[in-house]
């Protein structure tokens, strides 16, 4: 336990007196959310609703009813073809379009969106169907349908910042673990470190166990330091709570160290190690969420938004922070970090390699 | 020529109160196709300075690593300190200290935190009283709160040497400590090595340097190609072989009688060229004053008369017929 001790203080110390290191680690992403903060709009996202159908019967005239009150949501009703003209001028941000449904209790509704500024458009449907999603959880957890209310969206309304954060929060994780853990180990291996290790009697395991308690450790820290940033500079609300938070920033985090890791054993020197870790960060970082939502994707990029562990973390990170949820709740996103850390440790394990070409 | 070199599994002279710390026997290491360590007998005694002495590639760090525990022989079997290797490489690595050819340390760490770092990592003292004495031990006081990152590349050594023996290690083991170093911080990593072994430790060592192994080795083993070819002091390496000494000259007035030198006592060989004169001899006394006599019978001059004695290189030149620079 000393041995562990002593190693992990050892990475830690290492890590700090790394300045330039360190300030990337800090740097990157508060670089990004500055930058998509402010460039895109950081004050309050305002949605113009059109909305037609919405005397169809009370409980939607409710609905619409509620939608006024929700700031940020500027509501006009009227007919169909009024409103869908509307949104080809660029009037509406989206229309949505309510008719009866398949049976008496329900209702469809059909969101219209500007596919000439999808960025936008894809933000104002996100928050349309949170705002659907928590108005129909009120009224089937309700007694009465009728009553239903649906406050607590207009403290939650989505501002792009709030999309934004716990993405680039994910992004970084993701790089810091991909990039920092392999180029470590090819270092090590690379300079011999690895063999001097190896001629101790510390283990191996002890070792990576000590590199990766320090990366995830750190991964908390810089994102404890990053959400502090947001918060103090953008208002940026962290609705759930921040055990969930931290533990599943962790769990991000030590997925993605164990792809590092296996980087790290394929790859034969720093080079080789940099460009995998960005062959498989990059995808990522624009298929993953990190910036817009990935809902009105094109439909064939859809299936492979869903293969990528970053949309998980993202989502998870971000249902916590925006939806308050915990991380029973955000369980999907557990157990894709679980398995691709598995998975990562798993592969790590097949390839490690102690020291360079030898001979 | 090619009896000089008596093999080692018989030519060991064993002084009966030696004890063995390392027994080496029939270590083979294979690479695919390429055999890097073709049989090698080794016994180190407690408390020497052993060398290894052999070209780039000879395959001594191969030898040592198995010994060391880092590399699983092909063939043979190794003890150390009393512990089989094979069975139990752990409690190998816990009697032994080592430093590995490339300098491989942590950057951002000081000093006197490698220092604890690895006494960590061996499970043994880390306190401040211990991590002083070793930086002590190899001159580092002044440096002790520096990066090693930050060190010259003697200083580098000298951390290395301090960390191979961070656990009280019986044998320690360091392949070439010596190389990319200038000479003045090479005689200063011997003294290093030479406290350390007054401390009791067995230092077992490699280097293609002959005269490091000539001054600083106890008894050396000379390897190529895979195998020891030699294993003896370096005196009695050099003293097997006829030639004990050189003698140089130049003449200048007149040619150089070799018929009538080569028939001086004690000499085996002569070279002329150019008015230089070369002679090696058996007997360097014997065959100096006959030379001198003659060369005032003859009338000549003999300028710029040098003697050197054998070297290893020469012990190495004769074992193989190749320089160790090659």
């Amino acid at each position: 336990m000393k041995a562990l001790r002593y190693m992990i203080i050892a990475n830690l110390k290492m890590t700090v007196r790394n300045r330039a290191a360190l300030f990337w680690l800090l740097a990157f992403p508060v670089i990004f959310i500055v930058l998509f903060g402010y460039l895109i709009g950081s004050g309050d996202f305002n949605v113009t609703v059109g909305v037609a159908g919405d005397d169809i019967n009370p409980m939607v005239a409710q609905v619409v009813d509620q939608m006024r009150g929700v700031d940020g949501f500027t509501v006009n009703t009227g007919s169909e073809a009024d409103e869908m003209a509307a949104l080809d001028e660029g009037d509406r941000d989206l229309v949505v379009v309510f008719s009866p449904g398949a049976n008496p209790e329900q209702v469809a509704a059909t969101i219209y969106y500007n596919q000439s500024n999808p960025q936008e458009s894809q933000i104002a449907v996100a928050a349309i169907r949170q705002f659907f999603s928590e108005a129909n959880q009120a009224m089937t957890n309700a007694p009465e349908p009728i009553v239903a209310t649906v406050q607590g969206v207009d403290t939650k309304d989505i501002r792009y910042i709030d999309f934004l954060v716990p993405g680039i929060l994910a992004m970084s994780i993701m790089t810091s673990g991909l990039m920092g853990l392999s180029s470590t180990f090819v270092t090590y291996r690379e300079r011999g470190i690895l063999r001097r290790i190896k001629a101790t009697p510390f283990s191996l395991l002890s070792f990576i166990g000590a590199r990766i308690f320090t990366q995830v450790l750190i991964a908390v820290a810089q994102a404890v330091i990053v959400l502090t940033i947001a918060v103090l500079l953008f208002d940026v609300k962290i609705s759930g709570d921040l055990i969930s938070l931290l533990v599943m920033i962790a769990l991000g985090s030590l997925a993605f160290l164990a792809i590092g890791f296996f980087v790290s054993g394929i790859a034969r020197n720093q080079e080789v190690a940099d460009s995998v870790a960005n062959a498989i960060s990059f995808p990522m970082m624009f298929l993953g969420g990190v910036f817009f939502p990935m809902d009105l994707a094109p439909a064939w990029m859809q299936p492979i938004t869903k293969i990528i562990p970053l949309t998980y973390f993202a989502n998870g990170l971000r249902d916590i922070m925006i939806q308050g949820d915990t991380l029973v709740s955000v369980w999907t996103s557990v157990l894709v970090m679980l398995v691709t850390a598995a998975i990562g440790v798993a592969l790590s394990v097949r390839f490690f390699r102690w020291e360079a070409q030898s001979v | 020529m090619q009896n000089v070199a008596t093999p080692l599994s018989n030519g060991v002279a064993v002084g009966a109160a030696r004890t063995a710390v390392i027994e080496a026997r029939g270590l083979v290491k294979r690479y695919g196709d390429f055999t890097a360590v073709n049989g090698v007998d080794l016994t180190v005694y407690e408390g020497e300075i052993f060398g290894i002495l052999g070209p780039n590639g000879a395959g001594k760090t191969t030898t040592l690593e198995m010994i060391e525990g880092l590399r699983e022989p092909d063939g043979g079997t190794i003890q150390v300190a009393g512990i089989d290797a094979a069975r139990d490489p752990t409690a190998v690595k816990r009697a032994i200290g080592v430093q590995l050819q490339s300098t491989a340390l942590f950057d951002h760490l000081t000093v006197r935190e490698l220092i604890a770092l690895f006494a960590a990592l061996y499970g043994t003292d880390t306190s401040k009283a211990k991590v002083d004495r070793l930086i002590e031990l190899v001159s580092l006081q002044e440096k002790a709160n520096a990066y090693a990152n930050a060190l010259s590349g003697g200083q580098q050594q000298r951390l290395s040497i301090a960390l191979a023996m961070v656990n009280d290690p019986q044998i320690i083991f360091l392949d070439e400590p010596t190389t990319g170093l200038d000479p003045a911080a090479r005689r200063n990593l011997w003294d290093v090595i030479r406290t350390v072994r007054a401390g009791g430790t067995t230092v077992v060592l490699t280097t293609h340097y002959m005269e490091e192994a000539e001054v600083l080795c106890d008894r050396v083993a000379v390897m190529d190609q895979g195998r020891i070819i030699a294993c003896d002091t370096p005196r009695r390496l050099i003293d097997q072989l006829n030639q004990a000494a050189t003698i140089r000259a130049r003449i200048d007035n007149g040619a150089v009688p070799v018929e009538t030198f080569k028939s001086l006592p004690g000499v085996t060989h002569v070279a002329a060229e150019d008015g230089y004169v070369e002679l090696h001899s058996e007997d360097m006394q014997v065959t100096m004053s006959a030379l001198l006599a003659a060369a005032r019978d003859a009338g000549l001059r003999l300028d710029n008369l040098s003697t050197s004695s054998a070297t290893l290189e020469d012990v190495f030149l004769a074992l193989t017929g190749r320089s160790l620079r090659e």
